[in-house]
Parts: structure tokens; C-alpha cells; sequence
């Protein structure tokens, strides 16, 4: 397949990024072909985005935020409308391993759990913080005050806290 | 569990992904050739067309009004009219939306985008509520003067009309997102298609309890 230069470029920003895309799409989709639906919708609006990157923001805040604006309107909607306009049947984005671990009781497992069971903007929140973005990083990804970050972070963190040791005892 | 261990167990899930997670380039390159526009732009010449059509059929009223102000039985003119100032609510509504529409772009902040987007599904509902509200029009606009010389037809009509207009009345009010679990309103607004709006409506509200909950928390933090 001869590509251009944009999508060449565009395939490395992808290649680069990839975990993004699949931690995002795996916190929003538990079922496998729902996320490798999203993927594939998230990396398509990434495309159609493309052009338009805006360099003054960093280029993680920028897949950030579409990868998590379409993440939320996928799981809103009713019908996929992959079935209708996407002609992929395969996968972007393969995980060579079992992409969770069979235990489980594992605390991976579990933090997975437990964030798949938080609100659509409070999982947001939540990827963002554990993937060690600063307060006015995740201020500027999800458009509310760092304050309030603060304070969400803090409630949520304590409500993740009390799930833990209630499962552990 | 600790913050450092939740970090600690986040870094290793992304160890894993970084040895583990494999790119597939030629589906990802299929990507790059798909032409399609995206998801909220390929709504577009939907809405231009129904406010082009909207408009046309705007027109043709105020026209109908116009030419028939003379002649036109009270009750046929008033219902035109009445239709023609409740289908210019929904027209501006269409082109709210497409407002909407052109100003929504999903690379902008999550909350901004997602407020934009829930607004354009939400507004679907006051459409449907203004149409509730010209249902009684229909039993009006094509009563004849000579129906009032008939005690039990006018009496008929007068009833009919009652109903339609309690009827309607009460469903321009009722018809909310607080009664989304109503029977009656399930009954009415059944279908794979008001469940978005339903729960888009649930998402404004999130959005607004996220920011003034979140806003109010932390001035009690400042207080005590």
C-alpha cells in the first residue's frame, strides 16, 4: 500500500501513541469486539482530526482528548455505526498476551474493575491521574479548574481505597 | 491500598502494554483511505436540508396568511398562524443545532465537547415537545362558521378540541427527562432512537453536578 506523507506520519504519531489508544478504549469497552470497534473509531477521528493538530497543545493532550471525546459518544450510543461505513473486519491494535491477567484476584484486575465501574467523566479523570498527568494537564484535557480536579481525584481515589479493602477483607 | 502502589500497579500494566501491544500498520494504513467525513459532520446536509425544507414550508404559510387575511374563516387563519409562530421554534431549534453541529470538534476539551454534544441530542426533545404543543391546530384550522349553527356539532368540536388542547398542554409540560421513567412516557418515546436523548440529557446534568459538586466540595475545604 503506497501512502502519503501525512499518513506515514500519521502512522508513527499512531505507533507512538498506541497505548493510549488501548487504554482508553479498554477502560471505556470491556467486551473485545466493542473495543476493537472503539479502537478502530478512535483511530479514524484521530485521522480525520489529523490536519487540523494544533501544536500549541501537546500531541498526547490532543489524542487525549479525542480518544476520550470518542470513547464516551461510542459508549452513549446505541448502534455502532462501524457496521454501516467501516469496511475493517481486523485488529489495529494486537496485544501479543492475554491483555488481563488470568488471576483474577489480581490487583491489576481489580484496579481495571473498579475503574470500568466509575461515571464516564470520573474514569477519564481517573486514566489521566494514573497515567501521571499534573493536575493542570488534566485540567486542560477534560476543560474544568485544576481545583476541581483536585477535589474529584481525591473522592475518587478514596472511593477506589474503600473497594480495595473491602474485596481484600 | 496506597497511592504509590495504585501508580506502582498502573506503571507495570504499562510495561506490559509497552513489551506486549503490537501496532498493525497495513490495518491501521486501511484507515488513512477511508473517505468519510466524521461522525458529527456526516449529519450536516440532513440538518441543512430539514431547515431549507423547514423555511420553504415557512414561507408558504406566511404566504397562505397573507393572501387568505381578507376571506379566511377566524379559525382557519389563527390556526395557520399559530402553526407557522410554533414550526419557527423548531425551524430555530434545526438551526441551533446546526450551530452546534459546525462549532463541535472532538479534539477540543472532553467536558466542552461532550456538553456541545449532549446539548445537540437533548434539543431533540424540545422539538418533540413543541410539536406535542400545535397538535390542537389540527382540529381547529378546517372548522366552518356555519358549524355554530349546529348546537350538537359545535359542542362536538368544542370538546375535541378541550381534549387536544389539555392533551397537549400536558405533554409540552410533562414530556422531561424527570420522567423518563414514567410508563406513559415510555409508551410515547419508545425506540432505539430516545434512548440517546434520554441519556443525554443525563449527561448535561452530569456535567453540571460535575462542575458545581466538584466546585462546592472544595469551597467546604476552604471554609473549614
Amino acid at each position: 500500500m503506497l501512502l502519503n506523507r501525512d499518513a506515514a506520519q500519521f502512522l508513527n504519531v499512531v505507533d507512538s501513541n498506541k497505548g493510549i489508544i488501548y487504554k482508553v478504549a479498554n477502560a471505556y469497552c470491556r467486551d473485545t469486539e466493542d473495543r476493537k470497534d472503539l479502537i478502530q473509531e478512535i483511530t479514524l477521528q484521530l485521522w480525520l482530526a489529523f490536519p487540523r493538530y494544533d501544536e500549541q497543545f501537546m500531541l498526547t493532550t490532543w489524542i487525549y482528548r479525542i480518544a476520550l471525546n470518542v470513547a464516551i459518544s461510542f459508549f452513549r450510543k446505541q448502534t455502532r455505526r462501524d457496521k454501516i461505513t467501516h469496511p475493517l473486519t481486523e485488529e489495529i491494535l494486537t496485544l501479543t498476551i492475554e491483555d488481563e491477567p488470568l488471576d483474577l484476584a489480581s490487583d491489576l484486575t481489580m484496579l481495571h474493575e473498579f475503574i470500568r465501574q466509575l461515571r464516564e467523566f470520573d474514569r477519564a479523570l481517573m486514566l489521566l491521574y494514573l497515567e501521571g498527568h499534573s493536575q493542570s494537564e488534566i485540567a486542560t484535557i477534560l476543560g474544568i479548574t485544576a481545583s476541581n480536579v483536585s477535589t474529584k481525584v481525591g473522592r475518587i481515589k478514596e472511593q477506589l481505597r474503600r473497594k480495595f479493602t473491602t474485596f481484600k477483607s | 491500598m496506597q497511592e504509590s502502589e495504585l501508580i506502582e500497579l498502573w506503571r507495570s500494566y504499562d510495561r506490559k502494554l509497552e513489551e506486549n501491544l503490537v501496532l498493525n500498520r497495513q490495518n491501521a494504513a486501511a484507515i488513512t483511505l477511508i473517505k468519510i467525513k466524521s461522525i458529527v459532520g456526516s449529519m450536516i446536509p440532513m440538518k441543512i436540508f430539514l431547515i431549507v425544507v423547514s423555511l420553504l414550508w415557512l414561507s408558504l404559510l406566511c404566504l397562505v396568511l397573507y393572501r387568505t387575511y381578507d376571506y379566511a374563516t377566524p379559525f382557519f387563519w389563527y390556526s395557520i398562524a399559530i402553526h407557522v409562530v410554533i414550526f419557527a421554534f423548531v425551524t430555530g431549534v434545526h438551526i441551533y443545532q446546526l450551530v452546534l453541529i459546525y462549532q463541535t470538534d472532538l479534539s477540543e476539551a472532553l467536558f466542552t465537547t461532550q456538553d456541545r454534544l449532549a446539548r445537540l441530542k437533548g434539543s431533540t426533545l424540545l422539538v418533540t415537545r413543541l410539536m406535542f404543543l400545535h397538535a390542537p391546530i389540527w382540529t381547529t384550522f378546517s372548522i366552518p362558521q356555519r358549524m355554530f349553527e349546529n348546537p350538537v356539532w359545535s359542542t362536538v368540536q368544542i370538546l375535541i378540541t378541550i381534549i387536544f388542547v389539555v392533551a397537549a398542554l400536558w405533554l409540552f409540560f410533562n414530556t422531561r427527562y424527570e420522567n423518563r421513567e414514567k410508563k406513559w412516557f415510555k409508551f410515547i418515546l419508545r425506540g432505539n432512537q430516545w434512548e440517546p436523548v434520554v441519556k443525554s440529557i443525563e449527561m448535561l446534568r452530569e456535567i453540571e453536578q460535575y462542575k458545581t459538586g466538584a466546585a462546592d466540595m472544595s469551597q467546604k475545604r476552604r471554609v473549614s
